[in-house]
């Protein structure tokens, strides 16, 4: 089998797996098509380890190849292909994607075993893996904006998943009307490069960057900044992020695949993809990279006030991938994509985890009623142990490396890039705060009743009715809208991963990636899997490449250590040894809890910036509208032809021929006196 | 003297064979009004439809063995050459389309199936003359031959009042458009002296700046974009539309939107870039700005409508302003990518309406909204096909008009008018409001549960065997589109563009 | 320059002296007005000369109007080419047996869906 056969396959395998899975559609028993989208995956990942193998058996110098199957357009100087990019950057994606989304449709075969569309599920998530998949092996821009659509698609079906759910079809609107957003940024960003270029095949695009353009031109840095709207919207970056914490309402399955691991990182695949681009305009990295640490020190900050466990994790994939985008856009490729790889790890198991615990709960997810559930659920609490050291960059826990690499490569470049060094460390201290937050509350302390009810009867807590947490109070379902199981929540039957081998089984290797997979790349030099692998990507790179600066790398860690371990002793001190002490804190600084709980007021901000004003434009159209059709209609004769004439668009539509005919004469006269002034 | 006129006079010299898909399409609306003339049921009911398809069969056939032809026939009044004979193909395949969906139509009993189909294919007979005229007098005969046969087939539905009305206004509306077109192509005739598309090309081209100037000449052509971009249901001459196509019998707004639109577009294109290309630089701010106001008015338009067929109605308007974009860019590649559009349009709206004439049937709602709500459901074999037909009129990747847009979007960049390739961008953005809400209300399960039940579920295994056809070629040339590309390839060259 | 326009000043004169003497010798030597409706008015066939409010008129006298003013015009076109058909040649003779092809699939079209029939 050839390097492009394989990836080929591996772009196949979901598909195959998605159109049998819709086609066959209701005839398949659940638990089949279950095994048939996982399996189908699991066939994919093992194609990608087949390409990763074929890649390094080619010289280190030559790991790309492009593959095409046919053309999508070749017209006027047009040439866009059906083809591949096949080199160790994407190899390192795909081989991320199918991995974890392996073991994602595993859990979920468990977790959703008693919803009712399990079956439309199964074809959605291999949907999605489809689209994530061809949008990092895409040969070109346009292949890359269809895979990135897809993603967008796929990502709004399974948002709004329970859609009988009202909160659930929201969530999904606004997911997807921001993701428009981010395509539109991007297919402009596009077109503007292709003008000037003529160009959108990756290789070419690299080769002639700059040849086309100056250094940091005005046309470039406005591409960039187009493209990195794109890239914003689909990471959830300040300001396009409202729509990551609405997602949560999708299934936690799909939080954990979608919502942490993959479809988030898009942006970060995207510049990473795009760095010969972005190293030539370097305004537009700069952006990137600031808005990255703004995010990353914003979305910490509201992380630590939420009490909503998924919203909790859903801040702090924000911020983490603010991490990212901050990294590559300073060019700290292998930190970036290193951190990338474990956060995908950890962050998958903590939503896992986090299934479990809300299983468990029947339904609820706040964490002010969540208590003491060490006890009672011990495998859980050691995988979310084990994902809440990585994400807090526990000194060895793989997280602490990868984050440390990419602060240290960021740091290195000086200059002003050690403001973002300093946020990237104080964000930090926040991470290790919210991470220990949640887990000191919900495993700690005297056992909740939910956790009370799973130790004694050995099976999960199941309410009298469910509730939509996402109504009404969050800490008090009698206040919140009573539904039926089968609309928000997978069934009658509540899974959790301690009675459920499929949910253990998916969690136990996530859990061993997270804890161990930082030894592949460490520091010094010891271990140097991930730069020598994404090295041929990279090698083009002019800014930056691993410094060689041991005394900075060390003060890093060091410094890292530090704060993971003071702040963890702070964090045990807040909400064990002192319950009182965080209300104590809020009590003392109030504004700034509120600005935190109200999430710095972006989603205000966006209503009053974007949506007011839109909806006044509408409001007057149709107060417009409504006086012009009904004065039309009841003045007639000579003043309706003229307003029905003279008002744009469907105002002009009042079904009278008369009307009809003078706009055409208007039309004509307009069109005769611009030929007239046009011939003077 | 008139012994000397006389002699002198010769007779045209003319090519039958390339000559024969109009003479085919003529002779067939005869054969079929004689046979519809025949007493009996079984008559009206089979044998005229055959004999329709018979005739449109027979066109195609000969239009195939004209295929490569490049040549100007009877004294250069007609075109045989790639934009025509791909047009004809695409009118033929719509004229079968709307035979099949006629099938069990009202319309075709109360106006008499030979009328009906003889009005069709002298209507055909029209387009096929229009996309081949290359003299202002041929064109506007094409145009005529096209329109009146459509005035008597949109009333067609005799005891339906909002048919007659669609009849009546548009053929008062029409016949200002056609109007003002011969007003126009009479000035452009006085300007510059010839009726040839190549004989105006050649005064412009020759006298250069006096004539460029001309406001004779200036106020003709602007006349002569209006009424065709009349026909083409370019804003603001697109009033008409909306009405229009809510009170036609479904089949014959069907045949309206795509045939009617292709042929416009047709002659629009061969206009254009042949006889007044050298004014390019004057006309092409205009036709920008047309099409620019046409992207906008056709995708506001479209958005708080109710009844399905007048949202395609405002879709099709809104897509003839991309297709506009084509034109104002008067290059090969924007040729081409107008006319591989208007193919792909014709599919995916054909799939569209294929599903409205089908649930008109099966419910009492009409083509109201209401008459899809729960479709996913109760007869996905109608929503798919729907679905796909939305989502390609959307250009969502991996359909059919995903492609089309992209090469419109390409020949706009390449043109120097990329800021109508944003606006198509942009355009498609709004315009998913609306086709998303058909496949919202079709595959949202109905809260209220009054989602209309089949109330006659007689069997059309025609009209969704249609929706199946148009739609999986939607998707297939939205996956593998080089056959449309071949279809199209050396139209641009065969009219001498660059 | 005038003898050219000559014929047709001599062609409106007789018509002005013919039809004036035709109204003339009527008024002179027609019988006294009658009182009875019909013939008081200038044609005693076909629609009164004048059309009040409200007034309708049948269909079938519209219908058949039509197609005589549609026939006579096709008619009018044959009348320059048997003029001069040895000079246009056979082309010209094929083109006419066409055009009246044509004509009589209208004609029979007309008349078998009773068109012509008054109703």
């Amino acid at each position: 089998m050839t390097l492009a056969t394989s990836a080929w396959l591996v772009l196949a395998c979901p598909l195959v797996g998605m159109l049998s899975i819709a086609l066959l559609g209701k005839k398949l028993s659940p638990r089949l098509a279950g095994t048939i989208g996982t399996l189908a995956i699991a066939l994919a990942f093992a194609f990608a380890v087949v390409t990763l193998i074929k890649l390094q058996q080619l010289p280190s110098n030559a790991r790309l190849e492009t593959t095409s199957l046919w053309d999508l357009a070749n017209v006027g100087g047009v040439k866009i292909e059906v083809g591949l990019y096949i080199d160790p950057l994407s190899t390192f994606m795909i081989l991320i994607v199918t991995g974890v989304s392996t073991l994602i449709h595993l859990y979920s075969a468990g977790y959703m075993q008693t919803d009712k569309g399990y079956v439309r599920y199964f074809a959605y998530l291999n949907f999605f893996v489809f689209s994530m998949l061809l949008l990092v092996l895409a040969g070109n821009l346009i292949l890359l904006i269809v895979g990135w659509a897809f993603v967008g698609a796929a990502s709004y079906m399974l948002v709004s998943y329970w859609y009988r759910r009202e909160t659930a079809t929201a969530a999904g609107i606004k997911a997807f009307v921001i993701n428009v957003i981010g395509d539109i940024g991007l297919v402009l960003g596009t077109l503007f490069l292709f003008r000037t270029m003529g160009v959108l095949d990756y290789g070419q695009l690299f080769s002639n960057i700059h040849v086309a353009f100056d250094k940091d031109a005005p046309e470039l840095v406005a591409a960039m900044l187009l493209i990195l709207v794109g890239a914003f919207a689909k990471s959830a970056q300040i300001p396009f992020h409202t729509w990551l914490p609405d997602a949560m309402e999708g299934p936690t399955p799909v939080s954990s695949l979608i919502h942490a691991a993959t479809m988030v990182t898009a942006g970060v695949y995207l510049i990473g993809r795009l760095h010969p681009l972005f190293e030539w305009a370097p305004t537009a990295a700069a952006v990137g990279a600031i808005i990255g640490a703004i995010t990353l020190l914003v979305a910490g900050s509201i992380g630590l006030v939420m009490t909503d466990l998924k919203r909790v994790i859903a801040y702090s994939t924000m911020s983490q991938i603010g991490y990212m985008i901050m990294g590559v856009s300073a060019a700290a490729y292998v930190g970036g994509f290193f951190h990338l790889m474990s956060h995908a790890f950890f962050k998958a198991l903590l939503f896992m985890a986090a299934g479990s615990i809300i299983s468990a709960m029947g339904g609820n997810q706040s964490l002010n009623n969540m208590k003491g559930f060490r006890k009672a659920m011990p495998f859980t609490f050691a995988c979310f142990l084990a994902g809440g050291f990585a994400l807090s960059a526990f000194p060895l826990f793989s997280g602490f490396f990868s984050k440390d690499t990419l602060l240290y490569e960021v740091g290195a470049r000086g200059g002003w890039y050690w403001a973002l060094y300093v946020a990237g460390y104080v964000g930090a201290a926040f991470t290790v705060f919210y991470t220990w937050r949640m887990i000191f509350r919900a495993f700690w302390g005297q056992p909740c009743k939910e956790a009370v009810v799973v130790m004694e009867t050995g099976d999960a807590y199941h309410p009298a009715q469910h509730t939509n947490p996402h109504t009404g109070n969050e800490d008090d379902p009698s206040t919140q809208e009573v539904e039926d199981p089968e609309v928000g929540f997978p069934g009658h039957e509540h899974r959790y991963a301690e009675k459920t081998w499929q949910m253990r089984y998916a969690m136990i290797p996530l859990a061993i990636l997270a804890v161990f997979a930082g030894v592949i790349q460490l520091p010094f030099g010891i271990t140097n899997v991930i730069s020598d692998f994404l090295h041929p990507t990279f090698a083009d790179s002019t800014v930056a490449y691993m410094p060689e600066d041991s005394g900075l790398e060390a003060f890093g860690l060091i410094l890292s250590s530090v704060i993971a371990i003071v702040s963890l002793i702070a964090a045990y001190w807040i909400w064990v040894r002192r319950p009182g002490s965080s209300a104590a804190i809020q009590a003392r600084l109030p504004w700034i809890h509120k600005l935190f709980v109200n999430k710095w007021y972006f989603d205000e901000l966006n209503h009053a910036v974007i949506i007011a004003p839109m909806a006044a434009v509408g409001r007057f159209a149709k107060n417009t509208f409504e006086r012009i059709v009904i004065d039309g209609a009841m003045v007639g004769g000579a003043t309706g032809i003229v307003r029905a004439g003279s008002s744009v668009v469907r105002s002009g539509q009042s079904g009278y021929m008369r009307a009809y005919a003078s706009l055409i004469v208007l039309g004509l006269i307009g069109v005769a006196l611009y030929f007239l002034i046009e011939s003077a | 003297m008139i012994a000397a006129a006389a002699t002198s006079i010769k007779a045209p010299y003319i090519d039958w064979a390339a000559f024969s898909p109009i003479v085919a399409l003529i002779c067939g609306a005869v054969i079929v009004l004689l046979i519809g003339l025949l007493p009996g049921r079984r008559v009206r009911e089979q044998i005229v439809p055959g004999a329709t398809v018979l005739t449109l069969l027979a066109t195609l056939g000969l239009t195939i063995w004209q295929w490569g032809e490049n040549t100007s026939i009877i004294s250069g009044a007609l075109a045989v050459d790639r934009l025509s004979l791909v047009l004809n193909v695409v009118f033929v395949a719509t004229g079968l389309v709307t035979v099949v969906m006629s099938l069990r139509e009202r319309a075709t009993v109360q106006a008499g199936q030979g009328e009906y189909y003889t009005l069709l294919l002298a209507s055909l007979a029209g387009m096929a003359v229009l996309v081949a005229a290359q003299n202002l007098v041929t064109l506007f005969v094409g145009i005529e031959l096209l329109s009146i046969p459509l005035y008597v087939l949109c009333a067609s539905e005799l005891q339906r009042e909002k048919s007659l009305e669609a009849g009546l206004k548009y053929l008062v509306i029409g016949s200002v458009g056609s109007a003002t077109l011969l007003f126009g192509l009479s000035f452009i005739y006085g300007a510059t002296g010839s009726t040839d598309f190549s004989g105006i090309a050649a005064a412009l081209s020759s006298k250069g700046e006096t004539i460029a100037s001309n406001p004779l000449m200036l106020t003709g052509l602007g006349m002569a974009v209006v009424g065709l971009g009349f026909k083409a249901a370019i804003a603001p001459f697109h009033q008409w539309t909306p009405d229009v196509y809510e009170g036609a019998p479904s089949p014959i707004t069907s045949f309206m939107s795509v045939a009617t639109k292709a042929a416009a577009f047709g002659i629009f294109l061969r206009f254009m870039d042949v006889a007044v290309i050298d004014e390019a630089l004057t006309w092409q701010p205009l036709l920008a700005a047309l099409a620019a106001i046409t992207i906008v008015v056709g995708n506001v338009g479209a958005l708080a409508q109710t009844s399905v067929k007048r949202i395609l109605a405002w879709s099709s308007v809104a897509q003839g302003g991309y297709l506009l974009v084509g034109i104002v860019v008067s290059s090969a590649a924007g040729l081409e990518a107008t006319l591989y559009y208007l193919v792909v349009y014709v599919v995916m709206n054909l799939a569209a309406f294929s599903v409205v004439v089908a649930r008109e049937r099966e419910t009492t709602h009409g083509d109201s909204l209401s008459a899809f709500a729960g479709l996913g459901s109760k007869r996905p074999i109608l929503a798919v096909p729907m679905t796909i037909a939305m989502l390609s009129l959307a250009g969502i990747p991996a359909t059919a008009g995903f492609i089309g847009k992209l090469n419109l979007i390409g020949a706009s960049v390449d043109g120097d008018y990329a800021w109508l390739g944003v606006l198509i961008a942009i355009g498609s953005a709004i315009s998913l409001a609306y086709y998303l809400r058909i496949v919202a209300v079709m595959w949202m399960p109905d809260r209220r549960g009054d989602s209309p039940e089949t109330d006659r579920p007689h069997g059309q295994p025609e009209i969704i065997g249609l929706a199946i056809i148009c739609s999986a070629a939607t998707i297939f040339f939205g996956i593998i589109p080089s056959p449309i590309y071949d279809l199209v390839r050396g139209a641009g060259e065969s009219i001498g563009l660059l | 320059m005038l003898s050219t326009y000559l014929p047709a000043l001599v062609f409106v004169a007789l018509g002005a002296v013919v039809g004036g003497s035709f109204a003339v010798l009527n008024q002179v030597l027609g019988p006294a007005k009658s009182k009875l409706v019909a013939t008081g008015d200038p044609y005693e066939c076909g629609l009164p000369s004048e059309v009040k409010q409200g007034f309708r008129f049948g269909i079938s006298f519209y219908l058949i109007a039509m197609l005589f003013i549609l026939f006579d015009i096709e008619v009018v076109f044959l009348y320059p080419i048997a003029v001069e058909l040895r000079a246009f040649g056979t082309f010209a003779l094929l083109e006419t047996i066409v055009f009246v092809v044509l004509l009589m699939v209208a004609f029979i079209y007309v008349w078998r869906r009773g068109a012509l029939e008054w109703k």
